[in-house]
């Protein structure tokens, strides 16, 4: 079976019925991707499939085959979303950092202007033990920023 | 992140610092017999500065408050300095502790001498070796941001074109440290040294290795209170994937080759569970609030707070009631282990190295020059990762099954294995005179002994946790009865972030608003007033209350509360500005002082502990409490047991107040005063004292 990452093909035996999360980070040892409650409910899993934000957690191999899939890794480390990040000082201990980057970017792609509200609306799933969450906002403004 | 391996290859000069019985030494690593491990700092040929920092990086930006102490005093580029977690010895012993921990908001106090030494010492030794080489008088040089430079000729040369060399001398005994405005990095924000890892995925936690024939293992527990009787593993051990179903510690584990192979064998085993003598959540608030009447300890009497409080008219009784707390870091207990011919490898998110040393000593019988222990990055501490039960776990599945382990917990599980904040009950009476001053207090405590729970057995005497922030308290009031009733229930308990202080600042701080209230003060005139000379107190409560605009008063339909807590050596007043909206709470914001003393080395990781404590004891305030059925924690995951969100956080504003006298302690002192600050908040709006917590109820 095949599994495109990152824009990269790989070749995977698994059940498909295998959780996408244990996929990338065990098998493909893609380990940037993280787990907080398995139950689609903390978002620290987060990727993208074809640009959509999904909890990796409960999302099975078997229906994102042969479907583009992002992780944190696989975003530029370049990209505005990431520069913000630092330029803000966002990450603390930064286990749900890669979560609330890969979401923040999906946000961004779709609406490059968010408003606070909206900026709230799309992060509120993610959750964040070490309370980064004004800095999050303000990154996210930052990000919008620099995309110009 | 370096490997401990590109670490030896290092050339250069190499200092490393020995603990004594009066401190600390700095000595050279050719000084010692053996090659031996114990480099603190490098300096590279190729000029680059490498620290080994013994304490854990959690979140809380000790990496690179560590590092920019070495920086500092060496003067050198930041960019040129990287870090890496030492390994668990004890050369590596945070010498004020006697143990390799990272708690108590100590770290930047206890290194910040040590760390800042071993720089100076480094720089005076490169300084010596160039006026040696050039045949130039000392005082002719200067070693500047990573050049030894001629004052007279501008001639200059990278620190690591003279390490070599400079590894050839003696160290000098009393490097001459800078004088503070010489600073050019400390009190500076500088960025995380973490952060590109951070951003970009790759920063390492407990389950990020990978070994060769590795298996995965869960454990599922008993209640607390109770254990397992038996178990049935025929059904589990059909699961394909399963390797191994066995007894380990209180639990029974289940491995296999792959995460979901064990989790999905987990759900078939049948259980036979014993009575527990812990039951739910009623019958422990019930059992919690009889204590009251029992006799306790003494902590402290000044006065008599009895025959004052009989006396007098205006006076108050309050009980209080407090939850069992959970950490709730996001990163489970993880942790991933080998033990082979050559010994034993720990990949362990741990704030006590030594403990995990302890364990790994006990269970593989190994020497300690054979157990390598790897720090990982902590997702989330709190206190939680001081206790290494997880790693004793994966070390006794690593033996018996002979197979490299990555043991994890789920969430579930997490909460399953307590160690928790404990729940606690308080009687507080207290008295005001005819001036509206509180002549009285009396704080009686019913609360398990969180040191005996660390330490492992019972101990006598008044746990200090438990009366922690009261019996010390700076409030000047002349009669004072602080009693302490232990809680025995069976409920593993821990340190919790700024453990006694978290229930003890609550409860005096809301007190003291009542005490106000009755006397007809103002909240913020009545602390300054009680705090009489204590200055630094006062600053930040002035502070806050400039800041916050106290004094006008809150906005339409808002309440201003404010609370004020010293812990870990630091001063912290907060205000809160609240409102209450069909029974739901709404904080705007948040205006915090902090003063942590004369140094502040990176004071954007000041406001980010602060914003952190602010986020998470509002989340306890509002949410947080384990309930209990039959033993076992019923809300086991962020659905049942939430945390803050994104949405309800405020807006928070930090003001950084300098003083001189004590360096206070950063990680843990940002969380006691904001739930006080909410309840006297909305204790203004409803007129009601809020003395059960969670807010919204368990
Ligand atoms: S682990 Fe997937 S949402 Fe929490
Ligand atoms: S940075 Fe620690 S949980 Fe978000």
């Amino acid at each position: 079976m095949e599994l495109r990452v990152n824009g990269r093909l790989y070749k995977i035996e698994v059940d498909p019925d295998t959780h996408l999360l244990w996929v990338l980070r065990e098998h493909l040892r893609l380990t940037g991707t993280k787990f907080g409650c398995l139950k689609a409910i903390c978002g620290s899993c987060t990727v993208l499939v074809e640009g959509e934000p999904v909890r990796s957690c409960s999302v099975q191999v078997g229906e994102v085959f042969g479907r583009e899939i992002t992780t944190v890794e696989g975003i530029p480390k370049d990209h505005p979303v990431k520069r913000a990040w630092k330029e803000v000082g966002v990450p603390q201990c930064g286990y749900c950092q890669s979560g609330q980057i890969v979401q923040a970017y999906a946000l961004l792609s779709k609406n490059p202007r968010p408003t606070r509200e909206e900026i709230v609306r799309a992060m509120k799933g993610n959750l964040c033990r070490c309370g980064t969450y004004p800095r999050i906002i303000r990154a996210v403004m930052r990000a919008s920023e620099m995309m110009g | 992140m370096m490997t401990r391996r590109d670490f030896f290859k290092l050339g250069g000069l190499s200092l490393l610092v020995v603990a004594t019985p009066k401190g600390f030494d700095i000595v050279k690593a050719s000084d010692l017999k053996r090659h031996s491990p114990r480099l603190w700092i490098n300096l590279s040929e190729e000029n680059y500065l490498t620290v080994l920092v013994n304490k854990s990086e959690m979140g809380q930006g000790v990496y690179t408050g560590i590092a920019q102490l070495v920086a500092e005093e060496l003067d050198f580029p930041w960019e040129r300095v990287r870090v890496m977690p030492a390994p668990a010895g004890k050369a590596y012993i945070d010498p004020y502790m006697g143990s390799q921990l990272t708690g108590g908001s100590t770290s930047i106090r206890h290194m910040f001498e040590i760390m800042r030494s071993a720089g100076a010492a480094m720089r005076e030794m490169l300084i010596e070796a160039t006026s040696r080489l050039w045949k130039v008088p000392k005082n002719r040089l200067k070693a500047e941001l990573g050049y030894v430079i001629d004052t007279k000729t501008g001639k200059k040369v990278p620190y690591g074109k003279v390490s070599s060399l400079a590894m050839k001398l003696p160290v000098p005994l009393y490097p001459k440290l800078k004088d503070p405005e010489e600073f050019r990095y400390i009190g500076r924000s500088l960025p995380r040294i973490d952060l590109d890892e951070k951003v970009n995925g790759e920063a390492r936690f407990g389950l990020d290795q990978f070994f060769e024939k590795q298996i995965y293992a869960v454990i599922e527990r008993p209640p607390f209170g109770g254990r397992i009787v038996s178990y049935d593993p025929s059904e589990t051990r059909k699961v394909k994937g399963i390797t191994h179903v066995f007894r380990v510690g209180k639990g029974v584990a289940v491995c296999g080759d792959s995460p979901e192979a064990v989790l999905e064998g987990r759900k078939k085993l049948k259980i036979k569970y014993s009575k527990t003598s812990v039951g739910s959540t009623e019958g422990l608030k019930e059992h919690c609030l009889q204590l009251l009447h029992k006799r306790g300890l003494v902590a402290r009497r000044d006065g008599d707070p009895r025959e004052e409080y009989d006396k007098s008219e205006k006076r108050i009784e309050l009980t209080y009631l407090l939850p069992y707390l959970y950490h709730a870091c996001m990163e489970p207990m993880a942790c991933t282990v080998k033990i082979d011919k050559e010994g034993c490898t720990i990949y362990a998110p741990t704030q006590s190295q030594t403990s995990v040393l302890r364990h790994a000593r006990h269970i593989t019988g190994l020497p300690e020059s054979r157990i390598r222990v790897i720090t990982t990055y902590l997702g989330g501490g709190f206190g939680r990762k001081s206790n290494s039960e997880f790693v004793a776990e994966a070390l006794k599945i690593a033996r018996k099954t002979g197979r490299p382990v990555k043991l994890f917990y789920t969430r579930e599980d997490d909460i399953q294995s307590g160690w928790f904040r404990p729940m606690c009950s308080a009687l507080l009476r207290g008295s005001v005179d005819e001036s509206g001053v509180p002549s009285s207090l009396y704080f009686k405590i019913a609360v398990p002994a969180v040191f005996e729970w660390a330490i492992g057995k019972e101990r006598r005497g008044v746990d200090s946790a438990a009366v922690s922030g009261v019996a010390n308290t700076f409030y000047e009031i002349p009669n004072i009865h602080v009693e302490f009733v232990k809680s025995k229930v069976k409920i593993p308990v821990w340190f919790w972030r700024s453990v006694g202080h978290t229930h003890n600042a609550y409860i005096m701080e809301t007190f003291l608003d009542q005490l106000a209230h009755l006397g007809g003060k103002d909240p913020v005139d009545l602390r300054l007033e009680l705090l009489g000379m204590h200055i630094r107190a006062q600053g930040v409560i002035e502070k806050v209350a400039e800041a916050s605009g106290w004094h006008r008063g809150p906005k339409e339909g808002q309440a201003l509360g404010m609370a004020y807590h010293y812990s870990f050596g630091t001063h912290v007043a907060q205000v809160a500005e609240v409102s209450l909206i069909d029974g739901k709470v709404k904080v705007h914001r948040v205006v915090c002082a902090v003063d942590l003393g004369p140094f502040v080395v990176n004071p954007d990781l000041v406001v980010q502990q602060m914003e952190s404590g602010i986020i998470m004891g509002l989340s306890a305030f509002l949410y947080e409490g384990v309930k209990f059925k039959d033993g076992f924690a019923v809300n086991n995951n962020f659905d049942t047991y939430p945390i803050l969100r994104m949405e309800e956080t405020p807006e928070i504003e930090v003001h950084i107040v300098r003083s001189e006298g004590e360096m206070g302690g950063i990680g843990e002192p940002g969380l006691p005063p904001i739930a006080p600050a909410m309840a006297n908040a909305l204790f203004r709006i409803t007129g009601k004292p809020i003395t059960e917590l969670p807010y919204y109820g368990l």
